[in-house]
């Protein structure tokens, strides 16, 4: 016979200005089953409490209700009052009648009616549950940071320096991202490489550290601990172990390519390393190019090479690894410029990108700094930065704003300046965003001290006349047309997510965002987390950031993974789907329907060791307990324990008996 | 209107004349409008306070020196005061009030009057008269009578007195004209 | 204490009140401030629009005379006292306008000494405490509103009188006659003094909001120390009232004239009578003059 306990809640005025708390407490009182029930103004304090802990003591209640606030804001502190008392913290239920009754309704008599009517169906619900187990994970203590860029470099540091080893994947054949291919960083102005270098040399260095790099990951399997990662190794012709970088292999090759690395504004061999920094400095075959691969002959690498480490024949391979956890570090792309035709990018060589632009400043450039404008290599006297392309256009391209182009533009302002000290920077602009730690200081330096015109408007279009490209913009401060005579123009185009992330997303079951970038599990309180146990984010594959933000994250997603690393099991409710294996057809509707992938096919043998049938088999590492699966069973024989069919229908059952 | 920025026009030269002249740097100016905000005198404006700062940072000298603004403005100071980026606007107005005095621009505004009344007075009496003022004010101004109706009464209240007081006017001649001199030679040879 | 009085143009013709009730405060507190021998007009607002430095060398002239008499400088208008510190900032700061000021005077003047208005020696030098002990019949029952105009604060670099939004010094010493300072938010919003002759209705305007803000604000009467805010808010408050069809009856005082009233000095030695918005009716209602 069960024995309920209810503890009515009257939080301060909020539950009894419109519930008549009392009231509800001596009806709730007259239903079978229920031995103790009282009200209290504030359950949730130590006194309230006790009275919970006490009562389950005093009258061996069988099961709880409390009747307060929502679940979401005090479930875990009653069950672990309950618990605490010696109840199965799942014979506790808490019955909604704050957020669900007394905050949405004014009339206290139906007001009332309606609390007495939640908590009885809880009161039923309760009568039914049955004590669950949390559930024990093993974990598997690695971790695989995907993406060698500044952030996923500084997460496999930090993970690394708690002691668990790490696995950092990159599809290039070099570590390093977009920020080695910066010339200065803002708002402090140091080198990028300076900074960026000794990072890549200390990741590489350290024994818990496997860089993987031009590899990406082929599928993902298992869950939160335990997850099993296939990661496809490209062919790279080359036997890294036994390759001294010595160079002779892309000195000699014959094929000239555009070097990607360079943004089209130098050029690489078909055997090369990107930049002279690269990690590892060995080189990689690009099939596409290489003679030996689209018509068969050259081979001269193979022939110079002194170490014999070029092989033609090599094929990809797949490597199975086992990790408990997963940071996603993919970065960004910038957005194909073949977008904005007004601007004629593409068709006039002296309208860059920014990031073509860091290249043509940086002193390990294709000029090793030495400014040229693409057309003509003729030092530009006045440039145009047109700020906002693709961004903040919600009509045409992206409507989010790509948030660093403010101060890199800036910057770039200032780079200009110190290569050409009698040039005029000219700036279009919408707003200027300039939130972060001495960047708005940054930012008047560039307009102050750099001389940067800023003309806050849009650029109608950009086109060629003799060799000056002429920029038409407006000024609305003063309410005017421009029109500037200008030698460069330098477009800050908008961020966007790298292609391949949505089909990496899908492979890792996490979710994403009409762009492409990745979803927090919750943008404020869990902004590294994925919604997928054991699965963490950091960085612009999350949404347009800066190098600080992007490291901070970097950090922020190492402590959660070395936090969960941390223990031998991890812990998790018992609120997990189970399946009646002798009513299962193994129809595989609840297998389709499971967003995490967490039911599997069984196989039933017999003692032979011969296929009976198969059955569902839901995996609770994995499942989260959301419920989808129970309603698609058509036999019933998937259930979800402590939201059970019975359960669920008892609640039901006691609303329509009133009604 | 269209602002033509070509590649040989120093698009910055004017802020600098105008640096020079006031002894504030118009390119620290962000807009955010907070001098319009408080000018007693904006009504009075054909172009904002504001405003005139962003033309002097686009260089479109002859727009602010031709407008009325720069006469309007009061001298309160409420705008440099308040100014976030310790832009001197009142400093500029003075400056620019200067450049267009000495391109022999005109206002339609009665200030430049009274000021030539005030200095007038001031080099034939050392001390300001200020019944001389008004008086030499309304006739520039051709409207005689303005506040001369009201001398009767200032007089019966004993505010003003008959005869002005003379104190070192020669020598306050001769630093009046030896200080415009300067004034001049610097401004001819800033043009060389 | 080593003070010359700098009276400046405008309390020596249109506001006579002003350096009437001055002198009668320096009498009557036995201060040694004589009057700046041969002083000449600071160049009012009429110079520096038209000339930096003629409007930097008249000031120096009358700083040099202090200079001689081997005093600093006590001054009641504020337009004056800010030329006056505008020209020794000029004097004492290496420069082209120093070498420029020494070229046109054809002396060099160190102006090293003190310039300060006289609300601030009554307030630094001599004391509220002091002060207070003179009061012999206090203003009771009298609400002001204290008007300090623009340039007694601003720019406050240069003024470094009080804060430029929320002045008190005044109101501190209005505060000890008895009389009350209200609190109001247009104590520095401008007069439109420099239109007061040349465009006369824009003052008008100008002046009319300053009026209505401290009625609204419950004052009985006005505080100023400022000669050209006091013509505008006092003499043409009649023509105020007139084109605006609105009667307010608002006295305009000196500082000055308040503090000597609490110290009980004759109303004809504060010059009372010479306000055109008589203060007599007021007075009498409050019980303060019979």
């Amino acid at each position: 016979m069960a024995k309920i306990g209810v503890f009515v809640c009257w939080c301060g005025s909020n539950i009894a200005e419109t519930v008549d708390v009392k009231r509800a407490a001596e009806t709730i009182a007259k239903i079978p089953g229920v031995v103790y029930s009282v009200d209290y103004k504030y359950m949730c304090s130590d006194p309230g409490q006790d009275m919970v802990k006490n009562a389950i003591k005093e009258y061996n209640l069988t099961g709880v209700v409390v009747a307060s606030c929502s679940p979401r804001m005090h479930e875990k502190t009653f069950r672990k009052a309950a618990s605490e008392a010696g109840l199965n913290p799942y014979m506790l239920e808490m019955a909604n009648i704050r957020e669900h009754c007394s905050w949405v309704h004014d009339n206290k008599e139906e007001a009332t009616q309606k609390a007495i009517d939640l908590i009885r169906m809880m009161v039923e619900k309760v009568k039914r549950n049955k004590p669950l187990q949390n559930i024990k994970i093993p974990v598997t203590k690695k971790a695989l940071v995907i993406g060698g860029g500044v952030t996923g470099i500084q997460a496999a540091l930090d993970i690394a320096a708690g002691g668990i080893p790490v696995i950092l994947l990159e599809r290039e054949p070099s570590i390093g991202g977009h920020m080695s291919m910066l010339d200065e960083t803002f708002p402090t102005l140091d080198c990028s490489q300076c900074i960026l270098t000794p990072k890549m040399v200390e990741v590489a260095q350290n024994p818990l550290v496997t860089i993987m790099t031009y590899s990406e990951l082929e599928k993902l399997e298992g869950f939160i601990g335990n997850f099993k990662a296939t990661i496809k190794k490209k062919a790279r012709h080359v036997n890294v172990e036994e390759c001294t970088g010595c160079g002779t292999c892309w000195t000699k090759c014959p094929t000239k390519v555009t070097s990607e690395f360079e943004q089209g504004l130098g050029i690489r061999k078909a055997i090369y390393i990107p930049f002279p920094q690269a990690i590892p400095s060995r080189p990689v075959i690009d099939e596409a190019n290489c003679m030996k691969f689209t018509q068969n002959r050259c081979g001269i690498c193979a022939k110079i090479c002194p170490k014999q480490c070029i092989s033609y024949d090599d094929k990809e391979e797949f490597i199975e690894i086992e990790v408990g956890s997963i940071v996603v570090a993919t970065g960004y792309d910038l957005m194909p410029t073949s977008a904005f035709g007004e601007y004629g990018y593409g068709k006039y060589p002296d309208v860059v990108t920014s990031l073509q632009f860091e290249r043509m400043v940086c002193a390990s450039g294709p000029t090793l700094g030495d400014l040229q404008r693409p057309s003509d290599k003729k030092k530009p006297k006045t440039v145009v930065f047109i700020q906002c392309v693709g961004s903040r256009d919600p009509e045409h391209h992206k409507a989010y704003c790509s948030k660093i182009c403010c101060m890199y533009t800036a910057k770039q302002t200032m780079l200009y300046r110190h290569k050409v000290h009698d040039g005029n920077a000219y700036v279009f602009y919408i707003d200027i965003r300039s939130n972060g730690k001495n960047y708005e200081e940054f930012l008047r330096r560039a307009q102050e001290e750099n001389k940067a015109q800023y003309i806050r408007g849009r650029v109608s279009m950009v086109y060629q006349d003799g060799p000056d490209l002429v920029v038409e913009g407006a000024d609305t401060l003063t309410n005017s047309q421009v029109r500037i005579r200008a030698d460069l123009v330098v477009l800050a185009t908008a961020m966007v997510s790298p292609i391949g992330v949505k089909e990496l997303a899908q492979k890792l079951g996490i979710g994403y965002d009409q762009h492409g970038f990745l979803t927090e599990a919750h943008p404020k309180l869990r902004p590294v987390e994925s919604a997928t146990a054991g699965i963490f984010l950091a960085g612009c594959a999350i949404s347009p950031r800066d190098i600080p933000d992007s490291v901070s994250e970097a950090s922020g997603a190492a402590a959660k993974v070395l936090g969960m690393l941390s223990k031998d099991e991890l812990e998790k409710e018992g609120v997990v789907a189970i399946v009646r294996e002798c009513s299962c057809t193994g129809c595989q509707n609840c297998i389709r329907v499971c967003p995490f992938t967490a039911i599997a096919l069984k196989d039933i043998r017999d003692k032979a060791g011969n296929l009976i049938r198969q059955v569902a088999n839901v995996n609770p590492g994995l499942c989260t307990g959301c419920g989808t699966c129970t309603p698609t069973c058509p036999s019933r024989s998937i259930d979800l324990q402590g939201f059970t069919d019975e359960e669920i229908f008892a609640e039901i059952n006691a609303m329509a008996e009133l009604h | 209107m269209l602002i033509e920025i070509t590649k040989d026009l120093d698009q910055l030269a004017f802020a600098e004349v105008l640096e020079k002249e006031s002894g504030t740097d118009v390119k620290k100016c962000y807009q955010c409008g907070k001098c319009t905000a408080g000018c007693p005198a904006n009504y009075l404006m054909d172009i904002s306070p504001s405003q005139t700062i962003r033309f002097s940072q686009m260089g479109m000298k002859e727009k602010i020196l031709n407008s009325q603004t720069i006469w309007n403005c009061i001298f309160c100071e409420t705008c440099s005061t308040r100014c976030p980026q310790g832009v001197d606007i009142k400093g500029v107005m003075d400056g620019l009030r200067r450049m267009a005095i000495r391109q022999g621009i005109r206002p339609k505004a009665q200030v430049r009057n009274l000021e030539k009344a005030f200095k007038d007075n001031i080099k034939s009496f050392g001390r300001v008269y200020e019944p001389g003022v008004v008086l030499d004010f309304n006739f520039r101004s051709g409207n005689i009578l303005h506040d001369v109706i009201y001398f009767p009464l200032m007089l019966i209240k004993r505010k003003i007195s008959l005869l002005p007081h003379f104190k070192r006017t020669a020598e306050v001649k001769r630093v009046l004209r030896k200080a415009f001199q300067i004034s001049r030679k610097a401004q001819e040879e800033a043009k060389e | 204490m080593n003070y010359a009085y700098y009276p400046g143009c405008s309390l020596e013709s249109t506001s006579p009140d002003f350096n009437i009730s001055t002198e009668a405060l320096i009498e009557f507190l036995s201060l040694d401030i004589p009057e700046v021998d041969d002083w000449v007009c600071c160049g009012a607002s009429s110079l520096h629009p038209e000339d930096k430095l003629a409007s930097l060398a008249l000031p120096a002239l009358t700083i040099e005379s202090a200079e001689k008499q081997k005093r600093d400088i006590m001054v009641q208008c504020p337009a004056c006292y800010a030329h006056l510190r505008e020209s020794q900032e000029a004097l004492t700061h290496e420069g082209t306008m120093q070498d420029n000021l020494k070229e046109a005077i054809g002396r060099e003047i160190s102006a090293k000494l003190k310039i300060k208005h006289f609300s601030e020696i009554l307030m630094q030098e001599i004391g509220l405490e002091a002060l207070q002990a003179k009061v012999t019949k206090p203003l009771k029952d009298i609400k002001i509103a204290n008007y300090y105009g623009c340039v007694i604060v601003r720019p406050q670099e240069l003024m470094q009188y009080d804060d430029p939004e929320d002045p008190q010094l005044m109101d501190k010493l209005v505060n000890i006659t008895g009389a009350e300072s209200v609190s109001w938010p247009f104590k520095t919003k401008c007069c439109g003094a420099g239109n007061s002759i040349s465009k006369t209705e824009v003052t008008l305007d100008m002046t009319y909001q300053i009026l209505s803000m401290a009625k609204k604000n419950g004052a009985d009467a006005i505080s100023v120390l400022c000669p050209l805010c006091h013509i505008n808010l006092d003499f043409r408050q009649p023509q105020i009232e007139r084109r605006y069809k609105e009667k307010f009856n608002l006295p305009v005082f000196y500082y000055t004239q308040l503090l000597g009233l609490a110290f009980g000095l004759d109303p004809k030695k504060l010059a009372l009578d010479r306000l055109f918005v008589s203060p007599f009716p007021l007075l009498k209602s409050k019980g303060i003059l019979s």
